[in-house]
């Protein structure tokens, strides 16, 4: 599985929040985030899971770009097993994507996401 | 103080059980062994006598329905021998439970909220018994169900958080790395062909006039899920691209990589304070495996104390633990 994604996701034709949430993987692994849309800095050095964090509404993220970076390093003793999930509501569906890797112990993961809006 | 008394009424509790159970079983006393003070890490595959190498934990939801489907030969039938370990709130992680170190809900949390949720565990097993063994007999078929849960959980001790600290310091520093790294390669017209692309096949869904916007929305999330379809394979050589620049980002900046690892493969996450744990589960017996002719096989709870020093060291036990087994009554301390 890939650790890099690019995704498009469909906006509504409403005012409607747009919402993401990142889930880091597996347990006892340490992750930071870096969220920016377009040249915008969202989050800096976010720490841990981000639950429903509010990137916009559906009426003005037309054609940006939402750049995710999440790195996971290995502090887990029981595995090496590191994952994110990135989950984004508000828009035409919910849509989540997953991706992982195992790593050497210790090591890191560096995840990366771009989403671009699109509104019809 | 509340700690204190905590730890104080549960010593007198298990001296209490203690002068109880000898009266009722002095053989039964001599027979208890440490180890068996331990809340078992799954109450109901203990109740049923299972290894805990036996013991299916499912990391997510497709891993949960993958062991139930293959213990269930597709559903066609109950499983023979099955135990399963569920957290629920850690397959259903987007509920809000956050199992990470440094998460603000996280496993640095000393909300009870928090702690109760990532240590809350459901255990379900059945068996079927091939001979006699134990109180277990080849004629009935036994299920139990169990829980188990933290009330008190100690937070990480100074060294874990400094840890810690400098593991979110390094990771910071290499997220901007690759924030400016990745702005400044995804500029490159190879990369930008094809977003260019992609907006201009959405354009043409827009523009068609005899679609209302709902068919239009349906007709792009079809193009972008079709993977033999061209808007697709585009999305998929950027995410190459993305792993080519990633890794010259990496060679670039390999001595700070290799400083978080160094500094990762150390942490112990060791924890300072007191701990209280909870476990208990009830195990049925179905005689002649049939589900209308049934009783109570055995049941447990396990109260587990203990207290966790910054170097490492802890001392646990005085646990009130109670199990019942058959129709005897035992209190075990």
């Amino acid at each position: 599985m890939s650790t890099d994604i690019v995704k498009t996701y469909i906006l509504n034709r409403s005012s409607e929040e747009i919402k993401l949430s990142l889930i880091i993987g597996g347990i006892e692994q340490t992750g930071t985030s870096l969220i920016t849309l377009n040249e915008d800095m969202v989050l800096k050095d976010y720490p841990g899971d981000l639950h429903q964090k509010v990137i916009g509404q559906n009426d003005n993220l037309h054609l940006k770009k939402l750049n995710i970076i999440t790195v996971v390093t290995d502090t887990s003793p029981n595995h090496n097993h590191t994952d994110l999930y990135v989950l984004l509501e508000g828009g035409f569906v919910t849509k989540g994507y997953k991706m992982e890797e195992e790593v050497q112990p210790g090591a890191s993961t560096v995840y990366t996401a771009e989403i671009t809006f699109y509104q019809f | 103080m509340k700690y204190l008394l905590l730890i104080a009424l549960s010593i007198f509790g298990t001296t209490a059980f203690a002068q109880q159970a000898a009266k009722n079983d002095d053989k039964e006393i001599k027979q208890v062994k440490f180890d068996l003070l331990k809340a078992p890490s799954s109450p109901a595959s203990a109740l049923l006598g299972f290894a805990v190498s036996d013991i299916e934990k499912p990391t997510d939801l497709s891993d949960f329905m993958l062991s139930l489907q293959s213990a269930t030969s597709s559903y066609t039938k109950l499983p023979s021998s099955y135990a399963i370990d569920i957290a629920p709130f850690y397959l259903f992680r987007n509920k809000g439970a956050d199992f990470s170190t440094t998460g603000k809900n996280g496993l640095q949390s000393t909300k009870f909220k928090d702690y109760l949720r990532q240590s809350f565990v459901v255990s379900l097993a059945l068996r079927n018994p091939d001979s006699a063994f134990n109180n277990f007999k080849p004629t009935s078929t036994y299920g139990a169900l169990g829980l188990k849960f933290s009330i008190i959980r100690p937070k990480y001790d100074d060294e874990t958080k400094l840890k810690l600290e400098s593991i979110h310091e390094k990771q910071a520093a290499l997220l901007m790395n690759y924030k400016s790294g990745l702005e400044k390669k995804r500029k490159s017209p190879a990369y930008s062909k094809f977003s260019d692309r992609n907006i201009f096949l959405l354009d043409s869904i827009k523009k068609l006039e005899n679609l209302s916007v709902s068919e239009k929305q349906e007709q792009a999330f079809k193009m972008m899920e079709d993977p033999s379809g061209e808007f697709y394979k585009n999305e998929l050589k950027k995410s190459a691209l993305d792993t080519v620049f990633k890794r010259e980002i990496e060679t670039e900046h390999s001595k700070l990589e290799a400083d978080l690892q160094e500094e990762a493969k150390t942490f112990t996450g060791n924890r300072e304070g007191l701990s209280v744990d909870i476990a208990g589960g009830l195990s049925t017996e179905f005689r002649e495996k049939r589900f209308d002719n049934s009783k109570i096989f055995n049941s447990g709870v396990w109260t587990t104390f203990g207290y966790n020093w910054a170097n490492g060291s802890s001392i646990w036990g005085w646990p009130v633990t109670f199990t019942t087994r058959m129709k005897y009554l035992h209190w075990i301390i």
